[in-house]
């Protein structure tokens, strides 16, 4: 396989439906690996979208609620296949990687009930704590780094706003989450411009 | 919980943030403060479950489905995440009215800001949880330390956190 498949027409679903369901497969550790195999099964190795059209389904998928990384592979199975492509590669990325988180559902129920099962539990759990800390973080400088000072202290601040609300006074994350969303037309556009970006 | 109603939590809570781990916080607030179905405990299984198996994050429905009503249950919460994602379509004809207003792209920036807000109350809810001893909370800043600002895979902070934890509670020592 290489960049010279893009001449023959659009992937078949069968290949579309393979190479998302490997990149789903394979991909440990979430968010990040998954971006990076994806760009280079379907970019570099492919050959079916450039660079350029990889980074606007993903900066598409970024608008959308949900998981970006589904709406992504929606977006790209769509620009390639139509609405069957949409499907096709949404099913890849599904189908194998939710078979085994339920496998792993199951081994764990069983794992639980095992003292020794137990044990390990007890120490895994306070490290996903750590861990959820530590998305925040770099979800934080992500939001920070490169945008006007103004704005980025205004999104720091409306975080810590929502986190007091919804940790601590126990707020509707609902209605915390909708309230930032208006409260940052007003504040955004007074910090950093008319759109609030560089 | 019958699994219909499972189904439009799931759509619902997804539907309103953005990006795979944000609604695990308004699903803890439907299934465990307001049900009272679920125990804290169980959401942190499912985030630890979530971030051990492949796939992008946000699978932590699936065991949260599992949890409430088995194989049906999990396999419901994965068609909800698919719907979701299928409805981003929408987005490529929304897409030509409203990208140019200004106010969009603030609006979006705040609904960042707050979904920030939420992974962190999701780590306090964790901690209250299930920090209990020194040795938690030695383990929880490790993990966060090593995932935070080194390049260690995930996959081995958990593992390394299941062996202390295996260690520590072996009978007799």
């Amino acid at each position: 396989m290489d960049v010279s498949t893009c001449a023959l027409g659009p992937p078949r679903l069968g290949a579309l439906f393979l190479t998302f369901g490997k990149v789903g497969l394979l991909s440990f550790g979430g968010g990040s690996t998954t971006l990076v195999l994806m760009q280079h099964e379907i970019v570099r190795r492919r050959g079916w979208l450039t660079d350029r059209e990889f980074l606007s389904t993903m900066a598409l998928s970024q608008m959308w609620p949900g998981v970006h990384l589904l709406a992504q592979s929606v977006l790209i199975g769509h620009r390639l296949r139509g609405l069957a492509g949409a499907a096709i590669c949404l099913l890849g990325m599904m189908l194998p990687a939710t078979a085994v988180t339920v496998l792993f559902t199951a081994f764990f129920v069983v794992l639980r009930e095992n003292p020794l099962g137990a044990g390990m539990i007890t120490g895994v759990l306070p490290a996903t704590a750590g861990l959820a800390f530590a998305v925040a973080y770099r979800f934080a400088r992500a939001e920070v780094v490169g945008a006007p000072r103004a704005v980025g202290a205004t999104v720091l601040a409306l975080a810590a706003g929502s986190f007091a609300l919804m940790a601590l006074l126990r707020v509707s994350s609902v209605v915390t989450v909708l309230g930032a969303g208006v409260l940052a037309i007003f504040l955004i556009r007074r910090a950093g411009g008319p759109d609030g970006s560089a | 919980m019958d699994l219909l109603s499972f189904f439009l939590t799931c759509l619902k809570v997804s539907m309103i943030t953005f990006g795979g781990s944000a609604p695990l916080p308004l699903l803890r607030d439907d299934l465990v403060a307001q049900r009272g179905l679920l125990q804290d405990e169980d959401f942190a299984s499912a985030l630890a479950i979530g971030l051990i198996t492949p796939g992008p994050n946000g699978l932590f429905v699936i065991p949260i489905g599992y949890f409430v009503g088995g194989v049906p249950g999990a396999v419901v919460g994965a068609l909800a995440l698919c719907l979701v994602a299928l409805s981003v379509l929408i987005l490529l004809w929304l897409h030509k009215w409203i990208a140019h207003w200004p106010a969009t792209k603030a609006a979006l920036r705040g609904i960042q800001a707050a979904t920030l807000g939420l992974i962190l109350t999701l780590g306090y809810t964790i901690v209250v949880a299930t920090v209990h001893t020194p040795l938690d909370l030695a383990i929880a800043v490790a993990a966060f330390a090593l995932l935070a600002f080194t390049r260690v895979d995930v996959l081995l902070i958990i593992a390394g956190a299941a062996a202390i934890g295996l260690v520590a509670h072996l009978p007799g020592i």
